[in-house]
């Protein structure tokens, strides 16, 4: 059923009978057109409307409806279209105007026939500012140089025209009469500009790390220059990361649960294919960006660039904590040479030590410094390395630490290598690859040999036993501690930390423990003192040869009867 | 003892220069070479 409020705001005429029809009729068009527009045609046929109205109980409807239109002329009107009657009227209840259709400013025009572009005025000819040649090249500042070098006499005499110039002025503000003053010609005051004449740097005779050096302290320090390890670009041109890319990668390497190298993160984080374009360029992005973020710190080299953040898991032993070795390892610091040749040697050899072996680490003495890569930024603490073992198929993550002022250096994270393949005292060479943060670590394979060697049991109290052992590697017989040699050591205790701080306190400990028995003292040939004391702390031939030789207090002494053996004398230690 | 060499701003001037044309991050050793190509412009030329 169709409803819609009559609010006529009109007057109809005729009968009572019109008008009442006339109000309905315009109420049923209303309705119709109750979406169009106030003035536009509403058309409904007439033969439609006298149907609506008969079945609303209307009789003679279209009669009715004829008479009440003609009643009510200035509202509605009938019109012949294709030979039917239509009424048609607006919703304002007003005859509808016919509208000329054509030049309407409608949107179909608008969007068919758009307004040609407004004509612009020609833009004038824009002159180029040109530098002078004289500051584009070399030769011709020095040709134009010599062209005014050359007319010295000219020089002179205008020097000389200004002298004068300025007497004859002050002349006349002293108001003397001198007429022939001011006549005197109006000569414009010479000026002299004088270009600097820069010469590029002869750096024929100079070698490229004299000339990197001072590359790097000139341009390091320039806020324009973007520099990471031997990579330089204009700081404008490297890609810059948002907080969100920042978050992203450092939530991976926690994921990771290790550092990772730039090409890792560019990859999987940051989506830029290897190969691709842009590869190169983020990488050095993420280098130099990351390093000037606090919550990153870059463990890597210059080949293999591995960052790493907080809250990721320390590579190797959990026995000691880094510091605690660092501190060990501290005597290395005087056995360092001054200056190292970083990566000068091609591979180094080294027999493992007991102490090395159950915390799976390597001292970073002389030797190693001269195999391993410098730090590549200031204050860089550390730097994870890849040893590589071709004899066991096997990649390790190792970290090694660079030496603090106070504090020696060494390498983590093998400890696996050596349980899986090793046994103390064997030997094991390190050697270079072309890629300085990967290296390749080898033993001697040997067919199995048995024996009862010493190790720290761990399940209740810490002890040191001998237990039989079959090891496949080449060994340094003097460093092997077996039982036959080191038996006074089975059961020991490990030593308390304070004792085993001062290496003295070490070797008298471990007289003790390995020395023959002699009226009171003890005695070692100087091999197994060296294999015994590495069983509490890091010692080299050197700290202990020193420490023996140099006791004051006289608990130690050279064995004048044995070769290489020294004694011990309880009750004076050091 | 030698004084170690110092570029001068024509040198730096140069380099960025050199840097400001690359697109790609540059190795220390390419900047000694442009530097050496710019120290000797002759050679070049020819």
């Amino acid at each position: 059923m169709l409803s819609h409020p009559l609010e006529l705001d009109v007057q109809f005429a005729g009968s009572d009978e019109d008008r009442d029809l006339a109000a309905k009729l315009l109420g049923l068009m209303r309705a119709r057109g109750r979406f169009m527009s106030a003035n536009a045609p509403i058309r409904l046929s007439l033969e439609t409307i006298a149907e609506y109205f008969e079945g609303t109980g209307v009789t003679g409807a279209e009669t009715r409806l004829r008479a009440a239109v003609a009643a009510n002329a200035p509202i509605f009107a009938i019109e012949e279209i294709d030979g039917q009657s239509v009424v048609v009227t607006t919703r304002r209840g007003i005859r509808a105007v016919e509208v000329d259709g054509q030049g309407r400013h409608d949107f179909a025009q608008r969007l068919m026939t758009p307004q040609p572009k407004p004509e612009r005025p020609p833009v004038p000819v824009r002159e180029r500012p040109r530098i002078d040649e004289r500051w584009s090249t070399l030769q011709v500042t020095l040709d134009y140089l010599e062209e005014e070098a050359a007319p010295a006499d000219t020089v002179v005499e205008t020097e000389v025209v200004e002298a004068t110039l300025e007497v004859e002025m002050a002349a006349v503000d002293e108001q003397a009469v001198e007429p022939v003053a001011a006549e005197a010609p109006v000569i414009p005051p010479a000026r002299t500009i004088t270009i600097p004449v820069v010469t590029p740097t002869d750096v024929t005779g100079i070698d490229d790390l004299e000339l990197a050096a001072a590359i790097r302290q000139r341009l390091a320090a320039d806020p324009r220059v973007a520099n990471f390890g031997e990579q330089w670009l204009m700081e404008d041109r490297v890609p810059r990361f948002s907080r969100g890319d920042l978050r992203r990668l450092r939530e991976y390497l926690q994921e990771q649960e290790q550092p990772l190298a730039d090409d890792v993160l560019a990859q999987d984080v940051l989506g830029v294919r290897a190969g691709s374009a842009e590869f190169e360029l983020t990488r050095f992005a993420i280098d130099y960006r990351l390093s000037r973020e606090k919550e990153f710190e870059f463990v890597g080299t210059t080949n293999q660039r591995f960052w790493s953040t907080n809250g990721l898991p320390p590579i190797g032993t959990t026995r000691r904590k880094p510091n605690e070795l660092g501190t060990d390892y501290r005597f290395l610091l005087d056995e360092m040479t001054e200056g190292p040749a970083y990566r000068s040697v091609e591979s180094v050899d080294h027999v493992l030590t007991f102490f090395e072996y159950i915390h799976g680490l390597l001292p970073y003495d002389s030797q190693m410094q001269r195999l391993l890569p410098a730090p590549l930024q200031p204050n860089q603490r550390g730097a994870v390395l890849t040893f590589e073992t071709p004899q066991s198929y096997t990649t390790y993550l190792v970290e090694l630490r660079y030496p603090t002022p106070n504090r020696g250096g060494f390498i983590l994270g093998l400890d696996d290598f050596y349980t899986e393949n090793l046994v103390p005292g064997a030997i094991i060479s390190i050697s270079r690859t072309e890629n300085d943060g990967h290296y390749r670590v080898e033993y001697l394979a040997e067919s199995g040999q048995n024996g009862r060697l010493l190790e720290l049991d761990e399940r209740r109290a810490q002890r040191y036993v001998f237990r039989p052992t079959t090891f496949a590697c080449g060994v340094e017989p003097r460093m092997l501690l077996t039982e036959d040699r080191m038996s006074g050591l089975n059961g020991e205790k490990p030593l308390d930390e304070k004792v085993r701080r001062r290496p003295e306190s070490v070797v008298a400990a471990t007289f003790e423990r390995i020395g023959q028995h002699r009226g009171g003292n003890y005695s070692a040939d100087f091999d197994t003192l060296l294999a015994g004391v590495n069983v509490e702390r890091p010692m080299t031939e050197t700290l202990l040869r020193s420490t023996l030789e140099n006791d004051d207090t006289g608990a130690f002494s050279r064995d004048p009867e044995g070769q290489d053996v020294y004694t011990y004398v309880p009750g004076t230690t050091p | 003892m030698s004084t170690p060499v110092k570029l001068n701003d024509e040198d730096v001037a140069y380099l960025l220069q050199f840097l400001r044309n690359t697109s790609q991050p540059v190795t220390t050793q390419q900047l000694i070479d442009a530097l050496r190509r710019h120290s000797r412009p002759s050679e070049v030329a020819s």
